[in-house]
């Protein structure tokens, strides 16, 4: 019985719905988290009977019979909508304000993308992720800093003890993608390049359809909670349905199992 | 009174039912794919002479369709999620030729074309279309693709003649045999929208339990049917 087998693959899509559901709403609150979408293709079908085919009488079956196998993962999209803004007064929070991600350089060398601009200062004064991950094109403070500036154009400036007028340390580049849904998420608010994403354009924040910097804001998760508890919802009552659809399959079973008594 | 015939028939008539079956767990199972049409299979009563004068039949599937009917339109905020509102289906280049799918999920390629899930090119008027790097994407409701201010081109919106045969192919894919494609008219394309399945639950359930009911009924004169043709033949043989 083909039904069995069919229910199961579309309660096991559920689950794993569920799963990307559950992952998304414990990132509700993660600076810079985007919302991950499960989505679902029907699967390939088994030709019962074949269009053109002899029919018992001698004539031609016009249509056939294709009966679907259920219903499989097409694909785990993040959805790059913008998250909320929230304030938070740090000098050292970024956020950016349309396209475009930092760039930051991983222990092993090679460049992960982040729109999580909560950073801090290292030991030696550079500019570094929370994970300790420095920022590139690198950027040093100075110790004896009295004031970060950060203007939305990325220029990072600062001002001495005994200087008027402040000093220009450089400038924040972004990076973007023609296809950032195509990003590998790698965990820790980082994304890398893949052959699916193309290939990092990067460039100055507010030239060239690169977004801007904002100082003292920190993007927030773009989690729609309402809308994740509905999926929920959904995704439950669906598995349920499927459970039903199995259950009346065995029930079948059963009764053809007793015919012979 | 039972006989070989009727009693072939019953089975064939149960497992015409399990074709049945497998179709009403199909479309659940799809309760939730975007784009999803639901599958209706077909019965007719096939007779068959016995005799003179008897006659008997079975009911056999003989074609699956597709209920084309819409399905609801979810807002996703996705720019790239397009639904159709009314008649027509998008044209997808695949390597088996043109497809058609009512499932608008798309994304970017590395190259910047509108692309589905598995990487098949999104047809517009003027071939695959080419967003690029491009910010502000619209797409109005006549399929115009607008990127940064400039049209770049018209999505391929396309309808199938009476004769045409729509077989699924699995992915959303749907190909057409037979009878000719033609633009559609009179549909409407919305962005940040993906059309549901258009299974409903409860008629499904509803024809679940039907389909149980039926096969229960074909197990109940198959059984009858058994225990009349042993008796039958007991008396046969000690005739003999």
């Amino acid at each position: 019985m083909q039904a069995l087998w069919i229910s199961a693959t579309g309660m096991k899509a559920q689950e794993m719905r569920i799963n990307v559901i559950a992952n998304n709403l414990a990132n509700v609150n993660t600076t810079g988290y985007k919302t991950s979408r499960l989505e679902l293709e029907d699967l390939a079908y088994e030709t019962l009977k074949a269009q053109g085919a002899q029919a018992a009488g001698g004539t031609q079956i016009p249509t056939g019979i294709q009966i679907g196998l259920g219903v499989r993962l097409s694909a785990i999209q993040k959805n790059f909508l913008q998250g909320d803004y929230q304030q938070t007064q740090n000098p050292l929070d970024l956020a950016i304000q349309g396209r475009g991600f930092f760039q930051v350089m991983l222990p092993d060398g090679t460049l992960a993308y982040t729109r999580a601009g909560a950073f801090k200062i290292s030991q030696d004064g550079t500019l570094v992720t929370s994970e300790g991950y420095p920022l590139q094109p690198e950027i040093v403070i100075p110790r004896e800093a009295q004031t970060i500036t950060v203007l939305p154009d990325g220029t990072v400036s600062v001002t001495l003890p005994g200087e008027t007028a402040p000093r220009q340390l450089g400038r924040i580049e972004l990076a973007d993608f023609v296809n950032p849904a195509g990003l590998r998420a790698m965990g820790r608010n980082l994304f890398v390049a893949t052959e699916a994403s193309g290939d990092p354009v990067t460039g100055n924040p507010g030239e060239e359809g690169f977004g801007t910097i904002a100082q003292g804001f920190l993007e927030m998760s773009n989690v729609d909670l309402v809308g994740e508890m509905v999926e929920l919802i959904m995704a439950q009552r669906a598995y349920e349905i499927n459970a039903k659809v199995i259950q009346a399959a065995d029930d079948m079973l059963t009764s053809t199992v007793n015919l012979k008594r | 009174m039972a006989s070989i015939e009727f009693v072939s028939g019953l089975v064939g008539s149960s497992v015409g039912l399990e074709g049945w079956f497998e179709v009403i767990s199909h479309n659940l199972s799809n309760l939730q794919t975007p784009g999803f049409k639901r599958h209706v299979l077909s019965f007719e009563n096939e007779e068959y002479e016995k005799s003179e004068t008897e006659k008997g039949f079975w009911i056999r599937p003989t074609k699956l369709t597709l209920d084309l009917s819409q399905g609801l339109l979810k807002p996703t905020g996705n720019p790239l999620d397009l639904a159709i509102s009314g008649e027509g289906f998008f044209v997808v280049q695949t390597p088996r030729g043109e497809r058609f799918t009512r499932k608008g999920d798309f994304s970017l390629d590395r190259n910047g074309f509108l692309v589905t899930n598995e990487g098949f090119q999104v047809l517009g008027e003027g071939g695959p279309i080419e967003i690029g790097r491009g910010r502000g994407v619209v797409i109005n409701e006549r399929g115009e693709v607008t990127v940064d201010g400039e049209v770049i081109d018209t999505l391929r919106i396309v309808t199938f003649s009476k004769e045409a045969r729509l077989i699924p192919e699995g992915n959303g894919l749907i190909r057409a045999e037979g009878g000719e494609v033609f633009p559609a008219e009179g549909f409407s394309v919305k962005q940040g929208f993906l059309e549901g399945s258009n299974v409903s639950p409860i008629e499904e359930m509803v024809r679940l339990m039907n389909l149980i009911r039926l096969f229960e009924a074909y197990q109940k004169a198959l059984q009858t049917s058994f225990e009349d043709l042993s008796r039958k033949l007991i008396q046969e043989v000690i005739k003999v």
